[in-house]
């Protein structure tokens, strides 16, 4: 335990620096993730047909385990940041898409169908009424994604792509037990962290939007 | 004057099999028109033919005199207020926001939006202060409903459409929103078309009720009419269970009566049978059935209601269809 | 590909392994995860600080995971296998006390009403109805299980992991192909095979 809290103390900036480029690669991965799956959900409520195809292939794709896919990106783009970045992109689009679809089609029909009965079109329907009911679901996805994105990039240094992942191997080649801790602890207490506060952001949209429910009349 | 609503051999059909079949009636402005008949009859189908949520395979509807199908249905949906079961009030918005959401996507700014929306609170029995901010899972089934009649008031269209709107609402409830309704009516002159499988409900608020069955419109008139000039033995049959009540409330009691004074409880001159009943039955247990006096005010004319007569009038509204 | 045409019983005799250690943890966290998940359903203050506990130990990265475990158990098979079994029973335990929470108070209700005895409930009414989500927990820490043991081959265990980090060491895009490959194609299969058994037991 000392020797654990001296290593930190001594090479601090090491384990920041890691740990910093580790949430870059994971906050990207998520973050672009997210910027094609939420118009990909969008787009399969608005073209159900669409929808039920993406949703098809985002199940199967989804079985696919992450070190494989990380594998099969190197052939493409070479090691390093390039093909840890697709991996994550891709394993971080899946949950993502899926919740917000799955989301977006399990809304309450009642409520779409009093927005075009006051004369909403489908874009006001969507942006006024059914992504903010939405909202938690998506959030739900994203939470997934960002706490996968905190184990794929963990794997990104076997390909060189940096991250608390090199002090973990680093310590299993030279059997330094207090530098793997020093990476594996940190990476542990990002997911953690991360798992929680979506949590808590979560549980936060669900109060704001209020499932209605009927008080005795 | 145009009539405010005219449908015209209207007809819808899901792959070849019928739901509507050659639907015409039409609906006067200011009046309430209830749309009755059995479950799967086609009169939600109907209802939502008009503002085009569901487009009509045949038949041309005429708002305002205007072709519904020759308007933008989006627009068309703003000039009209839309009521459903379900209510459908928009869980993450308040209740002021709900009601003025029509105002916010017609482009209203946002004080006029809310001031709008606090009157039409008003009007039906929210006071905005009290309910304006709260959201919609605060409220009772009742309430919510309320808002709902709210929303679809808050751009002042001339017609409303009612699909089912107080079924989901319990039975002293619903006596209260049909109160408010009947009232919110008679101020604000709006014409109002409503889907209903409660009789007594049609016939307590509508003036004018159509009766489909099967997809076609087996009658369409007053409710005296549907009651004492039935149509068909189908129209007799439907309304047969309810008949009694429904009878009793629209016959006049001076129909039965004779010209003359006696002692007894005293009804207006426009009372029904109905109120007659009710009147007798609000004297102590105990007394013998008496004459009742039928009248306005003293010097008008009168007329007695003799129990024997009364037990006529009652037999005839309660007698099985010819 | 060509990798693995060249080299069938390498890839071959990889498959096995890879198949061996990942049932093998499977196994082990069916059979001590059914019953952790019978009692945290049952025993009503264990539910939540035990599903809890599993959630967190959930998020901890595998790299991480196995990092942890090495100190103590060192490198080699055995040590993969705990590791892999951990996140296997986390899921597994998981499903199972959802499962069994789920069933419906009346249902259970009904039951004693008829006059079932406690086991009998169990095992016709409560079994029955937490099978399917048993079943899925089944299916998913099977599929994240052939995942994770790709990486274990790092750490001294077999499987295709070995020729995707041979692969990775020497460049050697073929090679890493003929590891990535079967490992995504045999998860598909397995979790394919296990919907199916999910469809059976919701019957």
């Amino acid at each position: 335990m000392q020797a654990f809290i001296d290593f930190l103390a001594d090479n601090s900036n090491l384990v920041l620096g890691l740990a910093g480029q580790h949430l870059l690669l994971s906050a990207s991965g998520t973050a672009l993730g997210l910027a094609i799956a939420f118009p990909m959900a969008v787009v399969g409520v608005l073209l159900p047909r669409l929808g039920q195809g993406f949703a098809a292939v985002a199940n199967v794709a989804q079985t696919v385990p992450s070190f494989a896919v990380l594998g099969l990106a190197i052939p493409l783009l070479g090691i390093g940041f390039a093909p840890a970045l697709l991996a994550l992109t891709l394993r971080a689009l899946l949950p993502i898409f899926l919740n917000a679809y799955v989301g977006l089609r399990e809304l309450d029909p009642s409520l779409r169908e009093a927005a075009k009965g006051i004369g909403m079109t489908r874009w006001q329907s969507l942006v006024q009424i059914e992504l903010p009911l939405s909202l938690p679901a998506t959030v739900g996805g994203l939470r997934t994604a960002a706490v996968e994105s905190i184990g794929i990039a963990t794997l990104a240094a076997f390909i060189g792509g940096g991250g608390l992942g090199d002090l973990i191997l680093q310590g299993i080649a030279l059997r330094d037990t207090t530098r793997l801790l020093a990476g594996a602890i940190p990476a542990a207490a990002l997911a953690i962290a991360i798992e929680l506060s979506l949590a808590a952001l979560q549980r936060h949209l669900v109060r704001r939007t209020h499932r209605v429910a009927r008080a005795a009349d | 004057m145009p009539d405010a609503l005219h449908l015209d051999a209207v007809s819808k059909s899901y792959g070849g099999a019928p739901v509507v079949s050659d639907v015409t009636f039409s609906v006067g402005a200011g009046e309430l028109c209830a749309i009755v008949g059995p479950s799967g009859c086609g009169k939600t189908t109907t209802l939502k033919m008009i503002n085009r949520i569901i487009e009509p395979s045949a038949g041309r509807i005429y708002v305002e005199g205007e072709d519904a199908a020759a308007i933008d249905p989006v627009q068309l949906r703003r000039r009209i207020g839309y009521v459903i079961q379900q209510v459908g009030l928009f869980p993450h918005m308040s209740v002021e926001d709900n009601v003025a959401a029509v105002l916010r996507i017609t482009g209203h700014p946002r004080a006029q939006r809310l001031a709008r929306a606090h009157a039409m609170l008003g009007l039906v029995g929210l006071p905005p202060l009290e309910y304006a901010r709260r959201r919609p899972s605060a409220l009772s089934g009742g309430q919510q409903q309320r808002v709902g009649v709210a929303r679809a008031l808050a751009g002042d269209p001339d017609l409303i459409l009612m699909d089912e709107p107080f079924a989901a609402v319990d039975p002293v409830v619903r006596k209260q929103l049909q109160e408010e309704l009947r009232r919110i009516q008679a101020e604000t002159r709006k014409t109002i078309v409503f889907v209903t499988h409660d009789l007594p409900e049609a016939f307590s608020l509508a003036n004018r009720i159509v009766v489909l069955r099967e997809g076609r419109v087996v009658q369409a008139g007053t409710p005296e009419e549907l009651l004492f000039a039935p149509a068909s033995p189908f129209v007799s049959a439907y309304l047969a269970e309810s008949r009694e009540l429904l009878g009793l409330r629209f016959m006049k009691a001076r129909e039965f009566a004779r010209m003359g004074d006696a002692e007894g409880p005293t009804v207006p001159a426009e009372a029904s049978v109905l109120d007659v009943v009710q009147a007798l039955a609000r004297r102590s247990v105990g007394q013998q059935l008496s004459p009742v006096v039928i009248g306005d005010e003293a010097g008008g004319p009168r007329w007695v209601l003799e129990p024997p007569d009364l037990v006529r009038a009652i037999v005839g509204a309660v007698a099985p269809p010819r | 590909m060509d990798y693995i045409l060249r080299n069938p019983t390498l890839v071959l005799e990889l498959g096995l392994e890879h198949l061996a250690i990942s049932l093998g943890a499977v196994l082990v966290a069916l059979v001590l995860g059914v019953p952790l998940g019978i009692t945290a359903a049952k025993v009503r203050w264990l539910e939540l600080p035990v599903l809890t506990t599993a959630g967190l130990l959930y998020l901890i990265p595998s790299l991480a995971l196995f990092a942890f475990l090495i100190p103590s158990l060192g490198l080699g098979t055995q040590t993969a296998v705990v590791g892999l079994s951990i996140y296997s029973l986390l899921v597994i335990l998981r499903n199972v006390a959802i499962g069994l929470g789920s069933v419906p108070e009346p249902l259970r209700d009904a039951a004693r009403g008829i006059g079932m005895t406690a086991w009998q409930r169990f095992r016709y009414v409560e079994v029955p109805l937490a099978l399917p989500m048993t079943v899925a927990g089944l299916r998913i820490a099977t599929v994240m299980t052939i995942g994770i043991a790709s990486l274990a081959a790092y750490i001294g265990a077999g499987g295709f992991g070995v020729l995707i980090f041979r692969g990775i060491a020497t460049a050697d895009n073929d090679m890493i192909v003929a590891g990535a490959l079967p490992t995504a194609l045999m998860a598909l299969a397995c979790d394919a095979l296990l919907r199916f058994a999910e469809r059976l037991a919701r019957r």
